[in-house]
């Protein structure tokens, strides 16, 4: 739970199979001997695996792992026994310390304990690694321009090792093949992968036509098979040719899938994952299905003998992340490259082709060496490239992008970079993370910020890469208007001013930004302005300022160091605008393009204004006078009160006029009329202390703010009318325009430039209406 | 996950066997009809069955290189778990037995604490299969139709002159031990059926009544009360019982403070390790895991580990060290102090704390004369004091309890006006002194652990900036040691110290005793007359080690709380042993 922001792939490799007449056949695997790891999870740090996993299941696990398994007991026993463990007895860590000796000398303690830390800060690190490797190359591609980010070589060139331990070189690779693998690994062909043989495991995991084309998991110990089987279909089609289905419009699906990624990434709820993933096991085949069905199909199909294939994706998650893990590794890579391989063999026989192909390869190549053999395999074959290249991102956490059968297509695992709200300091982030709780594109709540859908248009955005690197890597033409869309952007401009801009229609430009977020190529912020507020960001990277540091002075030669100018922008006595930190306004640019460079790094975050309308007792007494005299007291109160959204509590002091405490008194007996304008609940009775020497009280509730003003009840637009009663006509014009962005929900940073008001305007209204508004500042 | 233990319910249970003639097949199954369809049905049964079997036989009783691993499959919306067994023997028909118990649950279920217990299961009932035949066996009991060819492929298989025939190279002395149990088991069978109790005629023999309300009842029992205990015989039962998978606790800092969420001390036993029961008096909230360890004389790597476990079944939980010098913001939840409609209320009893002195006659006039003047009182006290009992009270109120303290509860708006004035740039100090005058009847240590815990505000960290440091690791001189930034020579700790020029930090000195104490965390570090005694060498020498140490952790850009905590000295000593580095600044993040 604690690394469910982290990326971690798990991937162990990549099993390829085909069934054809004459049986199942394992026609490729990648890497070629890929460790098993004795069918255990990942060992998380602290990893705590399954509570009776060290029983007498010995594999060929390396010694490391068996350790690891140790020190997870130790954790998972309960509370009493478990500290038992650690000070009684060395028995589950070494087998020095057994024996009837329940008492070790303090010193043994302390070495066994920090064995054991050291151990874990082994695993640790490798993990670190691994996402160090992410931010490098982000970092890289960012300072050095000519550097070809996410291209798929470039992943087994500069990784280091993932926690597979299967990455980089190939011999490498062998040599930490665990040794109860084939011996016979050097000369002709691998019998046995995963430590199955080869011929029991293509048989495993070519599932009969029943299970196929839906998700494939099988599970052996902690090592899943995860994967989805497609089956040719009794006429011959691999694809349903439910041509009643094709009609499904483009965008809806898209929409679809949009919003399936989001539920993925940020709902941490299995059952939400999991019934996306079957509604998703048909989304992408239905946008793709575009009548090229023609004739000629069916005769290629005719050809071939295969009627099953399997891209099977060995993982061995940890067991607390299981189903995490292996959902979003099914979602956004098994169903997607799978789903494209269906449509290429339904469109050219593309499959069967490579896989012969491959078939042929290894046979004539078998004197080769298996590494030889494989590499020459990947040269020859695109298939193989493809799931090779897939195999080194993916495990690498990055994206893959891969040509099949002459298209490029991209997958990743997207990586949680923007958080709506502070995590627990001791959970573990990407560096460079970025929080904002008004973001378009982070982990969106679906259910209540539906406003924001279309907000992304104010945002700004800022580029990850350099502009150059990312047309380049996406492909477009130099002189497209998607080109000087992209060099166009700005931190400084919103997506309106650089549509007009470019000449990109809005929508366009929203899909486009959309997609270079999602693809990592840039963050959404609001517009940089120096009229902006910037707080150094609680969750900044200060691990890494160091390093930092150097890169802030090459591309800002003339600023103060970084952490001085951290120090700069945090050290006063309140949050501050930028201006007052610019020395000149020759300065401004340069200032500017620094903060984005600190935004962009996750260092500063912006910090927003949120408004609240609160009413005071003065008001509500005016009010209630005023009703008095109406005579229209009763109907308020016996009608427009239940319905009311004000936060209110109850008093049980005695001293207000009786028509208020009847509004406290009947608000808090209330039932919460939905989640939001639920007031809040208090019993008055509990207050008072039995104690009878004592007489607790509490405060008298004067003031009530209004949670959602924008549906207030009769009685609570008496009040407002009341705050703006006597300002000038554009004060309380201008207040009716914002009213309803006082919920605490809506920055004003953002209505601002939404409703087109002037700062000027802003600021009077709120001076003049200081004692009716609650501001709160957060990101 | 949520923080209720619930566990997915089992949906079926089925109990399957490789049969002789008729390969896999479900011999026992609850709720009847879930997975194949039953001879007879009864108006209880499933209709039809979750899942076609047929698709997923080579799971269920795979391969024997599948075998006695934990093995899940998904089908349709359902996740199968068990754990297949194969059993080499040459008494069996075909020389091997496969068995497997499989649960079925929801897809989309965590099933982990289910897995290891099915995998204990299958693993005794392969070796009670093993010794006793216990389930093949019990395949002959349940002498229907299915099982009456298996029963009768047993013995002829068994029949040693048969197997012996049949070239199977055994050790023909153990084949004749084997056959003969088997005969007592058949025996045992057959009066097993007539519900003679078990072990009448075979005292040793473990005796299963029938597999099918075995599973039935873990079934229901596991269902209805995660746990069951189901005796075989006087050594062997199925005994289940379900715990929660709980995340490893996340690595915590010394300078880290642990805050009790449930009444430790009830819970403590005999059993409860040494140094978890000689630290727990010490987890008050206030002492950091450091102090903790110090003051319980205890190590600080096993006080350390005590707190994780400590936090890892939830019974503590984690916040900063509270100092007046400290710095809070709201963070983007502290909305759900409006919206959720629990969490004023906790806070307002979490955070009320009764005037210290209210007993003492000191007050005792005054409550009188304020009655008749509220106002006056309220702004009349309050100055940086804790203690104001007096409140206005409605006369009736006051007539009907005979003269009562009154103690003002802070209301809920207070509260949230409260925690919304804590801004990034402002320590607790300097707010204190603002709000004052509703901080009456506040506990402030309170009002901020809760707002920390709940995510409502957070603590801003500061990080000293040694820009001597910065210019050193700028230039490249990078001594690893530091010397090159540590000033040659350097005044004797003086008094007065000169801050940093954007140093602003007030000193604690002339705040309360009270919050002195909590301000001073490793206060205890450096003793002040040890260091009096020693010669003025010895003294530099110690600074010097002390600056090193400082400048070691600066470049690792801890916080001051970080920087306190390992240094064991408290925030002004360090903010002295800055100053001798020469100019610093902070980072507020």
């Amino acid at each position: 739970m604690t690394s469910l922001y982290l990326p971690n792939p798990c991937l162990l490799g990549i099993l390829f199979t085909i069934s054809t007449h004459d049986g199942h056949q394992l026609v490729f695997n990648y890497p070629p001997n890929p460790n098993e790891y004795g069918y255990k999870a990942t060992p998380l740090a602290q990893q705590l695996t399954d509570l009776h996993n060290g029983e007498d299941y010995s594999t060929s696990s390396s010694s490391g792992e068996d350790e690891s398994g140790d020190d997870d007991g130790q954790f998972s026993s309960d509370l009493g026994s478990s500290t038992d463990e650690n000070t009684g007895s060395g028995r589950s860590s070494s087998g020095a310390y057994n024996g009837g000796n329940n008492y070790l000398s303090g010193r043994a303690l302390l070495d066994m304990l920090d064995e054991q830390d050291r151990k874990r800060k082994k695993k640790e690190s490798k993990r670190r690694n691994l996402m160090k490797h992410i931010l490098n190359n982000e970092r890289e591609a960012h300072g050095d321009a000519s550097t070809v980010l996410s291209n798929g070589d470039d992943a087994s060139k500069a990784s280091s090792m993932n926690n597979s331990g299967t990455l980089g070189s190939l011999p490498n690779t062998k040599s930490l093949a665990s040794n109860n693998n084939d011996k016979d690994s050097d000369a002709g062909d691998i019998s046995k992968v995963f430590g199955f043989d080869i011929d029991f495991l293509s048989e495993v995991v070519s599932p009969p036509k029943g299970l196929c084309n839906t998700r494939f998991e099988l599970t052996v110990n902690d090592m899943a098979f995860l994967g989805l089987p497609i089956h040719v279909h009794d006429d011959g089609n691999w694809r349903t040719s439910t041509r009643k289905h094709v009609h499904h419009s483009k965008s809806k699906t898209k929409g679809r899938s949009r919003k399936d990624s989001r539920a993925i990434q940020h709902k941490r709820s299995k059952r939400s994952i999991a019934n996306e993933n079957d509604g998703a096991d048909s989304g992408p085949e239905n946008n793709e299905s575009d009548g090229e069905l023609g004739s000629d199909d069916a005769d290629e199909a005719n050809d071939c003998p295969m009627h099953m294939f399997h891209l099977v994706f060995v993982m061995n998650p940890p067991v607390m992340e299981y189903n995490y893990r292996t959902d979003e590794m099914y979602h956004y890579v098994v169903s997607r490259l799978s789903l494209v391989l269906r449509y290429e063999q339904q469109k050219n026989n593309y499959i069967w082709h490579e896989a012969s192909k491959i078939l042929k390869l290894r046979e004539s190549l078998s004197s080769m060496s298996i590494n030889e053999k494989w590499n020459q395999i990947i040269e020859q074959s695109s298939l193989a490239n493809v799931i090779a290249k897939t195999y080194r991102a993916i495990s690498n956490s990055e994206i893959v992008n891969v040509e099949i059968n002459g298209k490029m297509r991209s997958f990743q695992i997207p990586t949680k970079t923007e958080f709506k709200s502070l995590p627990l300091r001791t959970t573990p982030v990407l560096p460079g993370s970025t929080l904002s709780s008004i973001s378009p594109t982070g982990d969106a709540d679906l259910d209540q910020n539906s406003d924001t859908e279309g907000s992304l248009v104010y945002f700004a955005l800022i580029l990850l890469d350099d502009a150059e690197t990312i047309i380049r890597d996406i492909g477009a033409e130099k002189d497209s208007v998607i080109a000087s869309f992209i060099r166009m952007i700005k931190p400084t401009e919103n997506l309106i001013k650089l549509s007009s801009q470019s000449g990109l229609e809005l929508s366009q430009a929203q899909v486009f930004a959309n997609h270079l977020v999602y693809w990592r190529r840039a963050k959404a912020i609001l517009p940089l302005q120096a009229r902006n507020v910037y707080i150094v960001s609680p969750m900044a990277p200060f691990e890494n300022m160091f390093r930092d540091m150097e890169l802030f002075k090459q591309q800002f030669p003339s600023l103060p160091l970084l952490p001085s100018f951290l120090s700069l922008i945090s050290s006063s006595n309140k949050p501050r605008q930028l201006s007052l930190i610019i020395p000149s306004r020759d300065h401004k640019d340069l200032y500017l393009d620094a903060v984005s460079w600190l935004i962009k790094s996750g260092y500063l975050c912006h910090l927003h204004t949120f408004l609240w309308l609160k009413i005071s007792k003065k008001i509500k007494m005016e009010v209630d006078e005023e009703l008095e005299k109406e005579g229209a007291t009763k109907k308020f109160y016996d009608g427009s009160v239940d319905t009311s959204s004000q936060y209110n509590a109850s008093s049980g002091d005695a001293s207000g006029k009786s028509g208020i405490r009847k509004v406290t008194d009947n608000t808090s007996k209330d039932g919460p009329v939905n989640p939001y304008n639920r007031p809040l609940l208090t019993s008055s009775g509990s207050n008072i202390s039995d104690d009878l020497a004592k007489l607790y009280i509490e405060e008298e509730e004067e003031e009530t703010i209004l949670l959602d003003p924008e549906s207030a009840s009769a009685l609570e637009r008496r009040w407002i009318a009341k705050c703006v009663e006597g300002q000038p006509p554009d004060v309380s014009k201008l207040f009716y325009r914002i009213l309803k962005y006082m919920n605490g929900r809506n920055a004003l940073e953002m209505f601002m430039t939404k409703d087109n008001i002037s700062r000027q305007d802003l600021r009077k209204l709120l001076v003049s209406l200081e004692s009716h508004i609650v501001t709160v500042r957060h990101w | 996950m949520d923080d209720t233990y619930g566990f997915v319910p089992i949906v079926a249970m089925f109990y399957a066997v490789f049969h002789p003639t008729e390969g896999t097949k479900v011999v026992h199954q609850v709720p009847s009809g879930s997975v194949i369809t039953p001879e007879k049905q009864d108006s209880s049964s499933f209709q039809t069955p979750l899942f076609d079997f047929d698709s997923i036989k080579n799971y269920v009783i795979p391969k024997p290189s599948l075998c006695d691993t934990l093995v899940t499959f998904k089908i349709n919306s359902y996740r199968i778990v068990g754990f297949p067994s194969n059993i080499y023997s040459s008494q069996y028909a075909r020389n091997s037995f496969s068995f497997n118990f499989c649960f079925v649950f929801p897809y989309e279920s965590d099933t982990t604490p289910y897995e290891g217990q099915i995998k204990r299961m299958g693993k005794m009932f392969r070796a009670l299969e093993e010794q006793f035949q216990i389930l093949s066996r019990h395949s002959d009991k349940d002498a229907n139709v299915f099982f009456k060819a298996e029963s009768q492929a047993d013995k002829t298989d068994t029949n040693p002159l048969l197997v012996k025939s049949k070239g199977i190279s055994e050790d023909s002395r153990y084949l004749k031990m084997v056959t003969d149990e088997d005969d007592h088991g058949i025996h045992g069978t057959m009066d097993g059926v007539a519900a003679i109790p078990p072990g009448q005629l075979e005292a040793n023999q473990p005796e299963l009544s029938s597999i099918e309300s075995l599973i039935q009842q873990i079934f229901q029992d596991l269902n209805n009360y995660s746990e069951c205990q189901i005796p075989i015989d006087a050594a062997n039962s199925v005994d289940i019982k379900l715990f929660p998978i709980i995340p490893p606790p996340p690595d915590i800092n010394s300078s880290d403070v642990p805050v009790v969420t449930v009444k430790l001390d009830s819970l403590v036993d005999v059993n409860w390790d040494p140094t978890m029961l000689k630290i727990l008096p010490y987890i008050d909230g206030i002492n950091s895991i450091h102090k903790i360890a110090k003051l319980a004389e205890a190590d600080y790597f096993l006080a350390k580990q005590c707190i994780q476990h400590l936090l890892h079944y939830r019974s503590v939980a984690i916040v900063d060290i509270f100092q007046f010098s400290n710095t809070y913001a709201p963070t983007s939840e502290i909305i759900r102090f409006l919206t959720d409609p629990q969490m004023a209320s906790e806070c307002q009893a979490y955070v009320f704390s009764e005037p210290t002195f209210a007993n003492l006659p000191l007050y005792a006039p005054r409550q009188s004369a304020a009655s008749s003047d509220n106002a006056s009182v309220i702004s009349g006290e309050g100055k940086g004091q804790y203690h104001t009992p007096v409140e206005s009270v409605s006369p009736k109120q006051l007539t009907s309890l005979n003269r009562p303290q009154r103690i003002v509860r802070p209301s809920k708006t207070t509260l949230f006006s409260l925690y919304r004035s804590l801004h990034q740039s402002q320590t607790m100090k300097e707010w204190y002194l603002e709000h004052a005058s509703v901080l009456k009847n506040i506990d402030i240590r309170r009002f901020v652990s809760f707002g920390v815990l709940r995510g409502i505000i957070y603590r801003v960290r500061s990080y000293p900036i040694s820009t001597k440091l910065l210019n050193s690791l700028d230039s490249g001189f990078d001594d690893m040691k530091g010397r090159s930034i540590l000033p040659v020579e350097k005044k004797k700790r003086s008094p007065t110290f000169v801050r940093g020029a954007v140093m602003e930090r007030p000193s604690f000195s002339g705040f309360g005793a009270d919050e002195e104490d909590a301000v001073v965390d490793g206060e205890d570090g450096e003793d002040a007359d040890t260091v009096i005694d020693m010669s003025a060498v010895e003294q530099e020498r110690i600074k010097r080690a002390e600056e090193s140490h400082l400048v070691r952790l600066l470049k690792k850009a801890k916080d001051f709380d970080a920087i306190c905590t390992e240094m064991g000295k408290s925030k002004t000593e360090v903010e002295h042993l800055l100053n001798g580095l020469g100019p610093w600044s902070v980072i507020n993040s």
